[in-house]
């Protein structure tokens, strides 16, 4: 029964990575493209002509390293979010035609954006090794950190999912609020330049303690601090719970829906 | 290395509680208690590097 699961999940994912790249000419190049890109305008705007710098450094790569390991976990994070609030949504053929569970639909875009950050940390590493980057112990905690986000981000896709099925406008909603979360995350700026009273709103942050531990491992080799980032364990997985207890609640009329 | 060594630990401690735990049950009950002991295994492992870093 449940290999019968995994089997599922693990389809739906290879088949994901088939749709979304069928008939392009670089396939999944794509997905070491898009944060490249992403990536490069954030230098050039902010490390070249506005002159970013990390403290007591004066070379532009320090902050695109620190770019770097701030947005593509931030990518993976907003991917998972905003693929899952429309999820039932965009499988509702498949939802009417076969009786299946419907979380596992997002565990599959959670599987899907894992890979896809997995292959551009991939090239984050390369480049790294390159600039003669070496491994340490706070390199282990990297993947308890992700896995951290991205049960977040699974509670709160699994929310938005549940809610965007009757009212179309959740997804909307959701794709401004990351545009905001996102600025209002310490990912191309650094957290020391703002003002006392922003400083005291961004400790609510949720995504902020993510981010500084990516930041703490790889820019400043150091351990992230364990207080944020065990609080967040508890809201994430708390938020899980009340997510799938709301979906519970609501299944019968989004099948109905749907 | 040692935090190697708890992580496996802390891993080897989830797999007999999803075991024991976990696979005997049905239904929701099976997540609920999923959901618990990935937040019990997150909180161990962030919880025992610090211990770590002071005890060694």
């Amino acid at each position: 029964m449940i290999s019968s699961k995994i089997v599922f999940i693990l389809e739906m994912t290879r088949r994901d990575f088939v749709e979304r790249f069928a008939g392009s000419v670089l396939g999944g190049l794509w997905l070491i493209i898009w944060p490249l890109v992403n990536m490069f305008v954030y230098i050039v705007i902010f490390g070249r002509f506005m002159g970013a710098r990390l403290p007591g450094s004066s070379d532009m790569s320090a902050y695109g390293v620190y770019l770097a390991v701030g947005l593509i976990p931030w990518i993976s994070f907003s991917n998972t979010v905003t693929r899952s609030s429309s999820i039932f949504l965009d499988k509702k053929g498949v939802i009417s035609k076969v009786s299946m569970n419907l979380p596992a639909l997002l565990v599959f875009v959670n599987l899907s954006e894992i890979v896809t950050f997995l292959i551009s940390m991939a090239v984050i590493f390369v480049i790294l090794l390159g600039k003669g980057w070496s491994f340490n112990a706070h390199l282990l905690l990297l993947p308890f950190v992700y896995y951290l986000q991205q049960v977040f981000a699974l509670g709160l896709g699994l929310l938005a999912a549940s809610l965007t099925v009757f009212v179309r406008d959740v997804k909307e909603i959701l794709a401004v609020i990351l545009q905001l979360w996102f600025w209002f995350t310490p990912i191309i700026y650094l957290f020391d330049i703002l003002p006392n009273f922003a400083k005291k709103i961004m400790i609510l942050n949720p995504m902020m303690p993510i981010i500084e531990a990516f930041h703490k491992i790889f820019v400043y080799n150091t351990y992230p601090d364990f207080v944020p980032l065990i609080v967040l364990t508890i809201i994430a997985h708390g938020l899980l719970f009340l997510a799938y207890v709301t979906f519970r609640y609501l299944e019968k009329d989004i099948r109905d829906f749907l | 290395m040692i935090e190697l060594r708890f992580i496996l630990l802390w891993t080897c401690v989830l797999i007999a509680a999803i075991f024991f735990q976990v696979r005997p049950r049905r239904g929701q009950k099976r997540l609920y208690i999923l959901i618990l002991l990935s937040m019990l295994y997150l909180i161990g492992i962030f919880a025992s590097f610090p211990l770590l870093q002071a005890l060694f």
